[in-house]
């Protein structure tokens, strides 16, 4: 084989790729460069064309001043930390129920556990709207069963962002589960068997066996759930938009008010911008914990 | 070899290929009296087919032109024309609704001055309290296409258990026959409040009664002075009033947090006595849409206007209602062809199909009661007594005072805010896009 050539198949991988990288620099990465250029706008979508307005970090200065990108924010992270708890937390436990505690039936649980991860969030957000309306709702029959006054739960402040987040684990817990359960059927029998001759118990080998095989699985399993937390949007729009008076409203759906509605174009942008770097450091998290785990970037 | 990177280099073009295929605008037209034209509307089953309807006639007399016919519902329609009107190549007609909505497009140059067309014998056609809606600056810049009202729907047999005979004409009267309704063991009030522009919807009118329609616009135009935006008693007067009926136990249990379509369904199925509801759902009640009122229910019900607010400063003949209709884009190239279509949508035998459909149509004469049922023909009457028309608040407000407004009165509804409170944070947000942007002027 002569030099050429030896160049030439060199280059080859690098045409593979060539298509998905273009791809992404058209799909992905233009558009986000373009966020951040657009936040230091001020523009209105109906006059585009006409022209933007230079405004420095103003558009910024003003997030860090509205309450309710801070009120979004807090939102975002008190979905986040239900969603981890009741989430991972939940499919874990039901990934061991399922994986060493159920004799028969394995596959029809999991099916049946995992089963409204394949619905849409905007399907399931409307669903659990119908189940918490006062006036029509299954939640309805259970306070009238129960003999107390109803909590319309999607009205009220205290409640809103807590009824969302019980849709939301409904939804995903199986979802966690699944990933959970794949961790543990990875685990290698022998270890139990020879914890089981040492006299272990059921709690010791979850804690020194079970959760130290599946650490990076639950550490993938959160990461995804906090990030998913962030970028949540369907669920909220479907099902209160934000409402009451900003009760439940996250960076995602207050950022599409700016943007969409009130025709902000450049702070929707700084919004957005702002968002993505919290997703862009829990996502370099993740891929710091791979790289550490693989020990190299390859 | 040499083939095999070939294959590649084609195979990675050919990846990529369908991106620019089906980036590029729109095919090229053989001749020059071809014309293809984009009407981006609304969408809902019945009004698309007439709509289609009016496309089909239309290009049938006019050869060569061509109308793409786009629609939306109501929530995606807002986010997908702002869009396409931010493009080089937006829609050449498009869906608008009245007062401050339009007004945006027309402060941003986007929608075209339809005034000349209006000096035609066209333009006497139109009912003038519609064409105001689209007025801005002495100029005319929609063709509206309907009008919608807002009326108390009442349940007859409620009202003739509770020994009410009499319509009120006062808000006490209206309070009285509130109170009548409750000791006879029904709930007098319902409103989907979850969906904020059904508590904007009384607020809109009560601040109208309480203090006048040009007074009330000098607010949501922020033309007053800073200081004095939306100081007003009468704003925290008309909040309270709502709060009231509240308070009194005359709305249903958790108001605030029920769906507009459940609110409905309470007072179709005979749950609750009365519903204040716009004149679209007069299909909604006597069931002739599907999946709405049982058809024993059409016969069971009636509908008297709000009634007069007594110390009020504002005109008390004045009704609630709005306008919407179709606007042309000023980038259209096609304009003359796009108002043709325009009057053609709107000569007598279209609007009386667009009014056969149970619309208000802005067309003179063409709601007459051979077309439509009784309840409608009786609003088009009543409607034509009215000495004029305040539009919904959210489409005559600026939208981000009117978001703040709009989250206050659900929050005073729910109890979680005062209405001082709530009118404080709107003088807020007014007094700060007043610094922003100025007034809302006309050129």
């Amino acid at each position: 084989m002569n030099r050429a050539s030896t160049t030439n198949s060199k280059m080859t991988p690098y045409l593979f790729i060539l298509p998905s990288f273009l791809l992404l620099i058209i799909f992905i990465a233009y558009p986000i460069i373009m966020n951040v250029v657009y936040s230091f706008y001020r523009f209105s979508a109906i006059t585009m064309t006409s022209g933007k307005t230079f405004v420095g970090l103003s558009n910024f200065a003003e997030l860090f001043k509205d309450p309710i990108v801070w009120l979004s924010l807090k939102n975002n992270v008190l979905f986040a930390a239900g969603s981890v708890i009741v989430q991972v937390g939940g499919g874990l436990l039901l990934a061991v129920f399922l994986h060493r505690g159920l004799k028969h039936g394995f596959q029809l649980f999991r099916t049946i556990f995992f089963l409204p991860v394949v619905m849409s969030q905007v399907a399931v957000g409307l669903l659990w709207s119908l189940i918490y309306d006062p006036t029509v709702g299954l939640v309805k029959l259970i306070y009238e069963a129960l003999g107390t006054p109803q909590v319309a739960l999607l009205g009220e402040r205290e409640w809103a962002l807590s009824a969302v987040l019980a849709t939301a684990c409904w939804q995903y817990t199986g979802y966690c589960m699944v990933m959970i359960l794949a961790g543990l059927q990875a685990i290698p029998e022998v270890l139990y068997e020879s914890s089981k001759i040492e006299g272990s118990s059921t709690i010791q080998d979850f804690i020194y066996i079970t959760l130290p095989s599946i650490k990076e699985v639950l550490s993938v399993v959160t990461l995804i759930t906090v990030i998913g937390s962030f970028k949540l949007f369907g669920y909220i729009w479907v099902m209160t938009e934000g409402g009451p008076d900003h009760a439940t409203e996250v960076l995602t759906t207050y950022l599409y008010w700016q943007t969409f509605r009130l025709d902000r174009m450049g702070y929707g942008s700084t919004i957005a911008a702002f968002l993505f770097t919290i997703t862009l450091v829990f996502s370099v998290i993740r891929l710091l914990s791979i790289w550490k785990r693989e020990g190299s970037w390859k | 070899m040499k083939n095999k990177k070939l294959l590649v280099l084609v195979a990675c073009l050919g990846l990529l290929a369908p991106s620019f295929l089906f980036s590029g605008g729109e095919a090229e037209t053989s001749g020059p009296e071809k014309v293809n034209l984009v009407w981006q509307t609304l969408s809902s089953d019945l009004r698309n087919g007439v709509q289609d309807e009016y496309i089909a006639d239309f290009e049938e007399k006019n050869p060569g032109v061509r109308i793409d016919h786009i629609h939306q519902e109501n929530d995606t329609y807002k986010t997908a024309i702002q869009v396409a009107l931010a493009s080089d190549d937006p829609p050449d007609m498009f869906f608008v609704w009245g007062d401050e909505y339009c007004g945006k497009l027309v402060r941003a140059g986007q929608v075209a001055d339809l005034t000349e067309a209006y000096d035609t014998p066209w333009g006497d056609t139109i009912t003038d309290a519609t064409k105001t809606q689209f007025t801005f600056g002495g100029k005319i810049y929609g063709v509206p296409r309907h009008m919608s009202s807002k009326y108390f729907y009442y349940n007859k047999e409620h009202f003739q258990k509770a020994g009410i005979n009499e319509m009120p004409q006062t808000w006490q009267e209206f309070l009285d026959i509130c109170n009548r309704l409750k000791n006879a063991g029904f709930t007098p009030l319902t409103i989907g409040g979850k969906d904020s522009w059904q508590e904007c919807h009384w607020i809109s009118i009560m601040n109208q009664k309480l203090m006048g329609l040009d007074f009330i616009m000098d607010d949501y135009n922020l033309r007053r002075d800073r200081a004095k935006l939306f100081s007003d008693s009468g704003y925290v007067k008309a909040l309270q009033m709502f709060k009231d009926l509240d308070t009194k136990g005359y709305f249903v249990d958790n108001a605030h947090a029920i769906p507009r379509h459940a609110s409905d369904a309470l007072f179709y199925t005979g749950q609750v006595s009365i519903i204040y509801s716009g004149t679209w759902a007069v299909q909604i009640f006597n069931g002739s849409r599907e999946n709405t009122a049982p058809p024993e229910f059409a016969d069971k019900w009636d509908m008297f206007r709000m009634p007069d607010i007594t110390k009020g400063k504002g005109d008390q003949n004045v009704i609630l209602g709005a306008a919407d209709g179709y606007a042309i884009s000023s980038k259209t190239p096609h304009y003359d062809i796009c108002m043709d279509f325009m009057k053609f949508t709107t000569n007598m035998e279209n609007a009386k199909k667009w009014a056969a459909i149970g619309n208000l149509s802005s067309v003179k004469g063409a709601v007459s009661a051979d077309l439509v049922d009784e309840k409608t023909a009786w609003i088009a009457k009543d409607v034509a007594t009215a000495s004029g028309m305040v539009g919904w608040m959210d489409t005559t407000m600026e939208a981000s005072v009117v978001k703040v407004y709009l989250d206050g009165m659900v929050s005073v509804l729910a109890g979680d805010k005062s209405p001082e409170q709530v009118m404080k944070e709107v003088q807020a947000q007014a007094q700060k896009v007043q610094d922003e942007k100025g007034p809302i002027v006309y050129k």
